[in-house]
């Protein structure tokens, strides 16, 4: 929402002029886009970290072999699930979050030794997977404050 | 909640003229009034969005779990130890999520128009039959690696891991999961994240295919029911004439 710097009234955050004293909103507007577009953008750093997994994944594939279809799988669903975040980066981000734990929690149980493979990778994607997540959510009640979700 | 004004403006938000008393939209550009605050959605459903997530992580873990410590998972035992205890999983989180889902739930709708219905048991026993007759590599997996082991006996391993298993994961994940992420993130992105964790917790393209049908049958339908008709019809298909297993 926009309050207006004369009377202090509330208006939505799509109007350019003061619903109650005619005032131009037109600069505070423009200021109110740019936060929200500097929030998109932190929101949609899960799309790299959803990226980067899917794209490891594809290494995985060349490497174990090309007919394991289950990697190839799940290949496809980080890469869905990057573009998805691009569009939608809060519930992206936490499905992409649930989904790689819950792989990699599988793998540990299976191979214990696997839990230090790549784990500073494993670290990284986690912490911006979270970020993405806290950002997204902000974005998401920025949105909401100003009318538009 | 919002602080947007309820009263009509003194001046128009779109092109700051003064408004006309009584107008419905402004005499100069033409902008609406706007007629209700903008709502302020649930203030629960970040808290719900989260505690659903958790819930079905917990329902894979439990059931990849079971599957990885179960010694022949292509017996009928194994079968039913694995499916049972995800069904189980399932039907705890179902019946449990009242008590700690943040305001409730409410049952997840299963009644749907007849069209929906014809949709969803066509849709699950030709996609079975074409993936078994015509699929290759991964797609008849599901039919080389278990042939007929359920199907075989009384039907007792039909009712446990057909029917328990397809019926409480569909009232997971196409009932309190879409409705769990449907205040924060919308019905279509609620099932889309459905089909997606669906996918994760079967790890075979054929399941989330049919993952994916059953979300997109929960968007059209509004309702969970014609999902677990389209997994019903799918699995059918897939033991009674095909000889596979679900």
């Amino acid at each position: 929402m926009l309050v207006c710097p004369k009377c202090q009234t509330h208006n939505p955050g799509t109007a350019s002029y003061c619903e109650a004293c005619g005032k131009s909103l037109e600069r505070l507007r423009e200021a109110d886009d740019a936060i929200e577009r500097a929030l998109l953008q932190e929101a949609r750093k899960g799309v790299w970290a959803l990226g980067i997994v899917a794209v490891l994944q594809v290494g995985a594939v060349l490497i174990y072999g090309t007919d394991n279809w289950a990697l190839w799988g799940i290949a496809g669903l980080f890469a869905a699930l990057a573009v998805w975040a691009m569009k939608a980066p809060f519930i992206a981000s936490a499905v992409g979050m649930a989904a790689f734990v819950l792989l990699h929690g599988a793998e540990a149980v299976i191979d214990p030794s696997s839990i230090y493979k790549g784990i500073i990778m494993k670290v990284v994607v986690v912490a911006v997977l979270a970020g993405a997540i806290r950002n997204g959510l902000k974005y998401r009640e920025f949105r909401k404050e100003r009318g538009k979700a | 909640m919002s602080g947007y004004r309820r009263s009509e403006p003194a001046f128009c938000r779109g092109c700051g003229k003064p408004w006309t008393p009584g107008a419905d939209a402004c005499a100069a550009c033409g902008e609406a009034m706007l007629v209700a605050p903008v709502a302020g959605g649930d203030p629960r459903a970040v808290p719900k969005a989260k505690a659903v997530l958790l819930a079905v992580s917990i329902v894979v873990a439990v059931r990849w779990l079971a599957f990885a410590f179960v010694d022949d998972w292509t017996s009928l035992g194994g079968q039913l130890a694995w499916h049972g205890l995800g069904g189980i999983a399932c039907a705890v989180v179902v019946l449990s999520a009242p008590a700690w889902l943040p305001g409730g739930m409410r049952w997840p709708r299963l009644t749907a128009a007849p069209r929906h219905w014809l949709v969803a048991a066509a849709g699950g026993a030709g996609l079975a039959f074409v993936l078994g007759q015509y699929g290759s590599g991964p797609w008849d997996s599901i039919l080389t690696l278990t042939p007929a082991s359920v199907w075989t006996g009384d039907g007792t391993g039909w009712i446990a891991v057909v029917l328990g298993g397809i019926v409480a994961e569909e009232l997971v994940f196409r009932g309190v999961l879409v409705d769990g992420l449907a205040p924060s993130a919308g019905l279509r992105n609620a099932a889309i994240a459905s089909a997606m964790l669906y996918a994760v917790l079967t790890i075979h393209p054929a399941l989330a295919l049919l993952g994916i049908g059953a979300a997109c049958l929960r968007v059209w339908s509004d309702s969970a029911g014609p999902g677990i008709v389209l997994r019903l019809a799918a699995a059918t298909t897939w033991l009674a004439w095909l000889g596979g297993t679900v």
